[in-house]
C-alpha cells in the first residue's frame, strides 16, 4: 500500500515537471499541442494525489501502524471523528492536504480563466505546475507520508489539543487561504510572462484573492475562538509566530483588495499590485515554512527538520522570479494616470495600503527578530506582546479612520463643500461617542476612547452610505425601504459586501479593544465559603465536584455567582486529567451576558486541603469579536458570489479596451 | 476614454508634486515610528539556554529555554511550584519558581519556554508565562524507520 502511495506521489511529481515544461513550450509558441497535454497532466496530478490521499486515510482508519506517520499521530482509542483530523495532524499529512487543494484549485482556476484569459493558459499551467512540483518534491523526499516501519501494537495518539471540533475546521480553512493565494500569484506571473499586463488578470485574480483572504480570516478567527474557549488563558491572540504567519499574508492581501480598485478604475499602482500579490504568496510560503521548520519556538511547530532549506529555496524563487519578471515587463507597467490630489479616493487607498503593508512589516520584523539578532550577535532576542500592540494601535487607528474617510471622498479630487457636507454627521458622531465614553468613566484608556470615537465615525459613514443609496432608489423606483435596500446591495455586491466586511471590522475592534482595555481581573485562593469579586460579580466557592468521563476524571470548583445581590446560578471551572494521555487540561467556565460581556473563570489549581486558586476576568463586549465573524463571512460571500451583471460589464470593457502593445 | 493619459507623460503638475511629497512623508513617518520604537522602547529580551542564563544575566529579564527534569509543588499554591530546567546538552540545570497557569502539555521531559529573572541561583518566573514547546510525539522518527521504497 505504502509503495503504491509513494509511487503515486513520484508519478505526480514527474507529471508536474512535464506540465511545467509543456506549459513553457506552449507559451513560447513552439508547439501549441503541448497546452492540451499539459492541462491533462494537471488532471493526472489531481487523480494521483487523490489516490495517495485515499491510501493515507485508509491507513489511518484501519490502524495500519506500519505507516510511521499513522503510528505517530493516531491510536486505536482515537475517536473516529478525530481520525479524519489526524490527516493534518502530521507534517506529511498536512503537506498532502496542501497539494490536494492546490491540484484542485489549479484546475478550477484554469477553467475559470479559459475564455477571458486564453493567452495566459500555458504560463498559468507552468507556474501552477512548478508550485505543485515543489510541494510534491517535499512529499517524495523529506516528508513522505508513506514511510514505513515495523508496526507497533498501538499508535502514540493524536495531540489532545488537536482533539477538538475546532481543529476540524481551523487548519483546513487556513490551508485553503494559503493555497488560494497561489492562484492570484500564478495569474500575475502568467500575465507578466505573456506580456498581457492589462487589467484582465487583475479582475480574474480578485475573486481568488478575496476567497483566499476570506478563508485566512475565518481560519484565524476560528483559531482565536478555540484559543479563547479551550486553551483558557483568557486571551484570544498571543502573537505566536505561527499566528503571525497567517496574519501577514492576510494584511498584504487586504492591501491588494483595496489597491486593485485603483488599478481597475484608474490604471495606477500596477507595479505595486504585483508586489502585493507576490508578497502575499511569499508570506504564505513563509508561513508554511515557519510551521514546518521549527526555526522559532511556537506551540504550533511540528518538528525541527531540514525541510526549512527547501522553503528558503522556494521563497527565493518566488521573490526572485516576481522581481525579475516585473523588471523585464516594466515598460508595460506604466501608470495610465496619476494621483492628482491628496483629497481623493485613490490617495486614501494608497495611504491605507502603506499602513497595511507597514503593519505587516512590523509583524514580520517581530517574527524574524530572533533570527536576525542571532545572526548579528551571539544571543537570540525576542519581542513580545507590547511590541505588536504598539504597532497595532499606531498603524491600526489611522487605518480605521481611513475606512471611514474613503467612502466619503470622491475619486480624482474632492471639493471642500462636498467634504464639509459628507463629514458633518460622521464627525459629530465620533466626537459625541468620545465624549460619552469619557462621561461614563471610560477615559482610563486613551486607545480605548480613540478607537470608540473612530468606530462611531466609521459606522455612521457606512450606515449613511446604505441609507443614501436606498433613499435614491426609493425616489427613482418608488420601492419601499426594505426592497430598495436589498436591491441596492444586490446590484452593487462588491461595494456593499465590502461595507459589510467593514462593519465586521468595527465590531471586531470594539470587541478587542473593549475586552482588553476595560477588562477587570481578580484572583485568589478560596476555601469553601470564601468569595472573590470581579467587576460587579461575586463568586463564592462552594465545593469541589468530582466526575468521571469516558477517558478522563474531572474536578470542578462549584462557584455560586451573584451580581448586586441577585443570584446568577453556578459556574464550574474544572481540571481534567486524561488518564491514558497523562495530561491535564483546564476547562474554563464562561458566562456570557446579554451585552456580550463574558465572566471568564479559570481554575488555576486545587490545593491538597481543598482550597482552590481561582482567576476570574470580566471582559466587556468580547462577544462582538465572534459576531464580527458573521459579518465578515456574509460580506465576503456577497463579494465573491458570481455576478452576471458585473461579468457582462467586464466582458464589454474587454472588447472595448485594447491590449497592451496594440494601442 | 478621455481621462486616459497621453503616451508621453506631461511634466508633473504642482498638485502631483504635493501628492508625491505627502506619500514620501507618510512612508518616512511609518519607518521613523518603527525605528524609534525598536531603538528606544525596551521591547525585546534575550532568549537563553540554561547554561547561557547563568553567565552574566543576573537580575535581567530573560526568556529561558530548557527541558523539565523534576517538578514539585503546585502552581496554584501561594508558595508556587518549583521545577528544574535542564539544557538540551544536559550539562547545566537551573531551579525555577513559578506561579500561575500551567499548560495542559506540561510534564517532566517536556521542553518549555518561560520568562523571568535569574538571581541568587534561582530563576523567578513571571506568572503565566510558561509555554510548552512542540510535544515529543511530533518528533521525527526517520532515523528509526525505513523508507517505503526499501521495505
Amino acid at each position: 500500500m505504502a509503495l503504491i502511495g509513494q509511487g503515486a506521489l513520484i508519478l505526480a511529481l514527474l507529471l508536474a515537471i512535464y506540465a511545467a515544461a509543456g506549459g513553457l513550450f506552449a507559451g513560447l509558441g513552439l508547439d501549441r499541442r503541448f497546452l492540451a497535454s499539459a492541462r491533462n497532466a494537471l488532471w493526472g496530478i489531481l487523480a494521483l494525489v487523490v489516490i495517495a490521499d485515499a491510501i493515507f486515510l485508509y491507513a489511518i482508519f484501519t490502524h495500519d501502524f506500519s505507516f510511521t506517520v499513522v503510528a505517530d499521530t493516531t491510536s486505536r482509542s482515537l475517536p473516529v471523528g478525530y481520525m479524519f483530523t489526524a490527516w493534518w495532524g502530521s507534517q506529511a499529512g498536512s503537506l498532502l492536504l496542501w497539494v490536494t487543494i492546490l491540484a484542485a484549485f489549479s484546475l478550477l482556476a484554469l477553467r475559470a480563466t479559459r475564455r477571458a484569459l486564453g493567452e495566459l493558459q500555458p504560463w498559468l499551467i507552468m507556474i501552477l505546475a512548478l508550485i505543485g512540483a515543489f510541494f510534491l518534491l517535499l512529499l517524495v523526499v523529506p516528508a513522505s507520508p508513506f514511510v514505513t516501519q515495523l508496526a507497533p501494537t498501538d499508535g502514540v495518539g493524536l495531540n489532545p489539543s488537536l482533539q477538538n471540533p475546532y481543529m476540524a475546521i481551523h487548519p483546513p480553512a487556513l490551508y485553503l487561504g494559503y493555497v488560494g493565494l497561489a492562484i492570484p500569484f500564478a495569474l500575475a506571473m502568467a500575465a507578466l510572462l505573456a506580456g498581457r499586463t492589462d487589467s484582465r488578470w487583475l479582475v480574474a485574480s480578485r475573486r481568488w484573492t478575496l476567497a483566499a483572504w476570506g478563508f485566512l480570516g475565518i481560519g484565524m478567527l476560528l483559531g482565536s475562538h478555540w484559543a479563547y474557549t479551550e486553551v483558557g488563558w483568557g486571551g484570544f491572540w498571543a502573537w505566536d509566530p505561527v499566528e503571525n504567519a497567517a496574519l501577514m499574508p492576510w494584511l498584504v492581501a487586504t492591501a491588494f483588495l483595496h489597491s486593485v480598485m485603483v488599478q481597475e478604475r484608474k490604471g495606477m499602482l500596477k507595479v505595486w499590485n504585483l508586489c502585493l500579490i507576490a508578497g502575499a504568496f511569499a508570506l504564505s510560503i513563509f508561513g508554511t515554512f515557519l510551521t514546518r521548520s521549527g526555526i522559532l519556538s511556537s506551540i504550533h511547530a511540528f518538528v525541527s527538520t531540514n525541510i526549512g532549506w527547501y522553503f528558503v529555496f522556494a521563497l527565493a524563487a518566488v521573490l526572485g522570479g516576481a522581481f525579475g519578471l516585473s523588471l523585464w515587463r516594466l515598460p508595460l507597467l506604466k501608470a495610465d494616470q496619476r494621483i492628482e490630489s491628496l483629497v481623493s479616493r485613490e490617495a486614501t487607498f494608497l495611504f491605507n495600503n502603506l499602513l497595511l503593508v507597514g503593519l505587516a512589516f512590523a509583524v514580520l520584523w517581530g517574527v524574524i527578530f530572533p533570527l536576525l539578532t542571532e545572526a548579528v550577535g551571539s544571543v537570540r532576542e525576542t519581542v513580545s506582546t507590547p511590541f505588536y500592540e504598539f504597532f497595532v494601535v499606531t498603524f491600526g487607528l489611522p487605518l480605521l479612520l481611513l475606512m471611514g474617510v474613503g467612502p466619503l471622498i470622491a475619486w480624482r479630487r474632492a471639493s471642500l463643500t462636498q467634504l464639509r457636507r459628507s463629514f458633518l454627521w460622521p464627525l459629530t458622531a465620533g466626537l459625541v461617542a468620545g465624549a460619552v465614553m469619557i462621561a461614563f468613566g471610560l477615559g482610563s484608556s486613551w486607545p480605548g476612547v480613540a478607537a470608540g470615537s473612530v468606530c462611531a465615525f466609521v459606522t455612521v459613514t457606512i450606515l449613511s452610505e446604505f441609507v443614501r443609496g436606498a433613499a435614491a432608489r426609493r425616489s427613482i423606483h418608488g420601492e419601499n425601504w426594505l426592497v430598495a435596500l436589498l436591491r441596492l446591495i444586490g446590484r452593487n455586491r462588491r461595494r456593499y459586501g465590502g461595507y459589510i466586511v467593514h462593519l465586521g471590522v468595527i465590531l471586531f475592534v470594539i470587541g478587542a479593544v473593549g475586552s482588553s482595555a476595560y477588562e477587570t481581573q481578580a484572583e485568589g485562593l478560596l476555601e469553601p465559603g470564601q468569595s472573590l469579586q470581579v467587576g460587579s460579580n461575586v463568586l463564592t466557592f462552594q465545593a469541589i465536584e468530582k466526575t468521571r468521563g469516558a477517558n478522563f476524571t474531572e474536578r470542578a470548583a462549584v462557584l455560586a455567582v451573584t451580581s448586586d445581590g441577585k443570584s446568577l446560578g453556578t459556574l464550574r471551572p474544572a481540571k481534567r486529567s486524561y488518564i491514558r494521555e497523562q495530561t491535564t487540561s483546564n476547562e474554563v467556565a464562561i458566562r456570557t451576558t446579554l451585552t456580550g460581556g463574558d465572566l471568564f473563570i479559570i481554575l488555576d489549581g486545587i490545593r491538597g486541603d481543598g482550597a482552590v486558586q481561582i482567576k476570574a476576568f470580566y471582559k466587556p463586549v468580547v462577544g462582538l469579536l465572534w459576531l464580527a465573524g458573521f459579518f465578515f463571512v456574509g460580506g465576503v460571500l456577497l463579494c465573491v458570489w458570481p455576478d452576471e451583471r458585473e461579468a457582462r460589464r467586464i466582458l464589454q470593457r474587454y472588447t472595448e479596451e485594447p491590449l497592451p502593445g496594440e494601442s | 476614454m478621455s481621462d486616459v493619459a497621453p503616451a508621453t507623460p506631461e511634466p508633473p503638475k504642482p498638485g502631483f508634486r504635493h501628492v508625491r511629497l505627502a506619500i514620501a512623508l507618510v512612508v518616512a513617518s511609518l519607518l521613523g515610528t518603527f525605528a524609534v520604537y525598536t531603538a528606544f522602547a525596551d521591547s525585546s529580551m534575550p532568549v537563553l539556554s540554561v547554561a547561557q542564563a547563568s553567565t552574566g544575566y543576573d537580575g535581567q529579564k530573560i526568556r529561558l529555554e530548557g527541558k523539565v527534569t523534576k517538578t514539585t509543588g503546585d502552581a496554584a499554591d501561594p508558595n508556587g511550584m518549583r521545577f528544574i530546567l535542564q539544557d538540551n546538552e544536559q550539562t547545566a540545570t537551573m531551579p525555577v519558581e513559578y506561579r500561575g497557569a500551567v499548560p495542559d502539555a506540561y510534564r517532566v521531559g517536556r521542553a518549555i519556554v518561560i520568562d523571568g529573572t535569574y538571581e541568587n541561583g534561582v530563576f523567578t518566573a513571571v506568572p503565566d508565562t510558561l509555554v510548552t514547546k512542540c510535544p515529543s510525539k511530533y518528533q521525527d522518527k526517520a532515523t528509526t524507520s525505513t523508507s517505503s521504497g526499501s521495505s
